[in-house]
This record gives C-alpha cells, structure tokens and sequence, in this order.
C-alpha cells in the first residue's frame, strides 16, 4: 500500500465527456421540471412518494432504461419507449437514453425519427437541445451541422447562440459550430473562449451601448482574459448606467469583492453600500450587508 | 470546434466564489462552469467508490442538482468545491445502504467498474489478482471505513481532507482508516 493513490492505476475510470454531457443533461432537466412544479403538489407528491417508497425499490427499470446503455444501429431499428414512444435510428446512427432519466435521449450521429408522446421528453445532439410534449420530428447529426425537422405538433428549441425557438409542423432548424458566437461561447461558460475570440478591443467594441446584462458577462469575459482593468471597468459603467436595472447592484456587488479581495476596504465598503442601495438578488443581499460591514472602516 | 460544450477544459481564472455568485443571481452559464471543474472529479470518484458506472453517473447527478438548489446554504461560496465532494460522500453512501437492502431482498447489483475492470492494461495479473482481494475486503468493511480507506489510498487525500468530505473528525478518521487497514492487512495475508 505504500504505491501511492490506487487511481493511478485505475486509468479506465477516467470519466469520458458522452458520460459528463449525459450527466449535465440530466441535471438540466431536472432542475427545469422541479422549477415548473407548483408548490402546492410538493406536499402531495411527498405523501405519495412515501407511500408507494418501497414500489419504487423494487420496481424493474423503464423500458428505455432496459435498452443496452447506447444503441448503434448499423441498420434500421426500431426502439420502443414508455408512453408509446418510440424512435427509428436509420443506419449507423448512435442513439442513448439517459442512465437515469428515460426521458433525456441523445443522438451522437445519424438521423433518428422520434415519435414522443406523454412528455416532457428532451432530445439533446451535439449543437441542439429539443424539449418536447408530443410530437414527431426527426434530428440529424451531420458533419459540421446538426437539424431537425418537425413532422407533428410543435418542439422548444434550444442551441448555443440562439434564444429558445418554437418550431412547429413543416419547420426545420440547423446551426452548427461556425454559428458559435462569443456571446453564446461565455453563457455556456467558456470565458476563454470568448476572450480568445474578442481580446480586450473585441470586448470594449461589444460593449458600446451593450446592454447590462451583456456588459456585465463582458466584465467576467475581460477578468478571465486577465484584464482586471478592463473588467472593473466595465463593472463601473454597468453601476453607473441609468438604465442599468437589476444588473446595477450585482455590478457593485462584484466590483465590491474585488476591491476587497484586493484589500481595498474603504472602496469596497462603498461598493457593498451602493450594491445595497441599487439592490442586489435576495440570495446576495445578506452577504452584501455583511461584507458592507466588515470592509467599513 | 466540435463538441464545444463537452471537450474545452474549465476557465480557472473566475475563482468559485463568483461562479457561485452568478449562478445565484441567475446565471445559467456559470453553473455549468462549475459542472465542467468539479464534475470530472467526482464522477471519477464515485465510479471508483461505488463500482457502477450507472450508480456513479446516476449519484453525480444528484450531487448537483441538490448543489444547486441549496447554493444559498453554502456560506463560504469559495468552498463549492469542498462542499460538493461531501454531498457526493452523502449521495455514495445512500446508494451503499440501499444496495445492503437490495442484497437482503435477494437482488445484487450490476458492479461494471470493479477495480479490477477499471485497471489499465499494464497493470501485472498479479496486481489485477492483489486489486479484486482488495475489493473483496473492502466490501466487508463499514460505509464510513469504506470511504475513508478510499478516499486516503484510492484518491490521494491528505487526513484532513478525508476528515472533511466524510463531515468527522481527524480522530475518528484515524481510527476508522486503522480498523480498515488492519482488515485489509488481513485480507491480504499481511501482518497489520
């Protein structure tokens, strides 16, 4: 035992980025339904849920999770899911249903023609995410772009770059990796990349007349590049804007941190105070009073 | 540019504490973020601890999403990463207990990622042997020793990290890795 860490010689375990993104897509889902879920049934469905505990236990798995874990069809096949769903996977297509949410699929390539019924499903690819209640729509993932076209009822679209879209009957959407902006780089969290495709004159043109909300993403694009200059900045002017909206206090609140982290205390007092004053989300608000506190001389 | 959101490696320069803070002003971006640094991780982590792909990926979910619905219950935002790791030891031993009730009503579970499974292909046949007495034994080792042992010799972690993941204290980590030790000491035909 004295080899050191046992991992390093358990390579194969090293998580594989299919299995984080259905993880991550799994999450995303969750978090969606539990935010549409009336508070009131919360209490109902607790009740029920003990109630039926020791069903759940035991139960045998759904029938998509009953599917071998990833599906590549080297010819037409058919896979029958709950609710009379089902999905046709033409040749070589690379189909998986979500390890523990029947209802979050995957297509890693090909074209799949899906028949979903008794939703919500989502459908995700490599560049769309489809949120679904009953419709059939097919998806393909091709060589540089991924689409889907919509045969029945009406599908939530979602891609980076993009707000969400309603595709209905007839409708057909593609987008691909050269539709990829900084923009839709940063909200999905890739701060560098974002840098790397603006750089500091990238991020002060795209911030002229910006809106506060993209200003403020510009400011954490800027302090990832490593221009805190430019990123304080930035925080100022969002503070100062007249129409600043709700982005104002988080923007105080930010710039308050910063200074204080860089023991700025009188000027980070003065930020929190503003944050206060301009006002920040609830969840900050009782961090903002303490930091006021601590930073005022 | 393929593959965009699953294969670019984590931005480092934001510190947690402000991912934290986007997140909880609404951010969705941010909370993917700190999904790319602290996954891998821990997915990693809990394949090895809970010898199941579909119950590491299955707990990895959970760990998040009750991560982000109790951000507010963090204080020291700048922890997030300590903090997930213990609701991950959480989430691991819930699947522990419920796996001892699945055995007790006579159905076992499907272990793909068993050290032996999950050990690179030099590894001698030898070692691959030493690894599967290894698991073996500590199958027969409590939840919390279980996890200790794995996360000292298995993860690296100094004493008090371990400490800190299982939410215990040094002293009692001390005695639950000896107990273990000496297990496995026996398992394997060593003197403890």
């Amino acid at each position: 035992m004295s080899r050191g860490p046992l991992k390093e010689e358990l390579r194969r375990s090293e998580p594989d980025p299919a299995a984080l993104e259905r993880v991550w897509s799994g999450v995303r889902a969750r978090e969606q339904r539990s935010s549409v879920l009336p508070l009131r049934l919360v209490g109902v469905a607790a009740i029920a849920g003990i109630a039926v505990v020791s069903v759940l236990v035991l139960r045998e798995p759904s029938p998509a999770s009953r599917l071998v874990p990833e599906v590549h069809a080297s010819s037409p096949v058919r896979v029958q899911l709950e609710g009379n769903s089902s999905v046709e996977l033409e040749g070589n297509a690379r189909f998986e249903p979500s390890v523990n949410d029947a209802r979050v699929l995957s297509l890693h390539a090909g074209r799949a023609a899906f028949t979903l019924g008794a939703g919500p499903w989502v459908v995700t690819s490599r560049y769309l995410r489809v949120e679904v209640a009953s419709a059939m729509f097919s998806v393909e993932v091709g060589g540089e772009t991924d689409s889907v076209t919509v045969t029945r009822g009406h599908l939530r679209l979602s891609a980076p770059g993009l707000e969400e879209l309603v595709l209905t009957e007839g409708q057909s959407f593609s987008t691909g990796a050269s539709q990829v902006t900084w923009d839709s780089l940063a909200r999905e969290g890739d701060l560098a990349g974002a840098w790397r495709s603006l750089k500091a004159e990238g991020v002060r043109a795209k911030a002229q007349g910006a809106a506060p909300e993209l200003t403020l993403l510009l400011s954490d694009v800027a302090a990832t590049g490593g221009d805190e200059a430019l990123s304080r900045a930035l925080l100022s002017s969002v503070m100062n804007a007249p129409d600043g909206g709700a982005e104002r206090g988080l923007a105080a609140y930010t710039l308050g941190k910063r200074l204080q982290a860089d023991g700025q205390r009188a000027a980070a007092a003065e930020s929190f105070e503003r944050s206060l004053e301009l006002g920040v989300p609830v969840e900050l608000r009782d961090d903002a009073a303490r930091r006021a506190a601590q930073t005022r001389p | 540019m393929a593959q965009i959101l699953s294969l670019r490696q984590p931005d480092a320069s934001l510190d947690d504490g402000v991912l934290v803070d986007r997140a909880l002003g609404g951010a969705d971006w941010a909370k993917r973020e700190l999904y790319q640094r602290h996954a891998p991780r821990l997915l990693g982590f809990l394949t090895r601890l809970l010898a199941s792909t579909a119950d590491a990926e299955d707990a990895t979910q959970d760990v998040f999403v009750e991560a982000f619905r109790d951000l507010l219950k963090l204080r020291e935002r700048r922890d997030f990463g300590r903090w997930v790791m213990r609701i991950a030891v959480h989430q691991a031993h819930r699947r522990f207990r419920r796996r001892r009730w699945m055995s007790f009503l006579g159905s076992a579970s499907d272990l793909d990622a068993t050290f032996s499974a999950l050990a690179d292909e030099r590894v001698s046949p030898e070692r691959r042997a030493e690894l599967m007495l290894i698991e073996k034994a500590l199958a027969k080792l409590s939840t919390v020793e279980r996890t200790a042992w794995s996360l000292r010799h298995v993860e690296g972690y100094e004493l008090t990290e371990v400490a800190d993941a299982l939410d215990i204290s040094l002293a009692t980590v001390k005695r639950k890795l000896s107990a273990a030790e000496a297990h496995l000491a026996t398992a394997l035909g060593e003197t403890p």
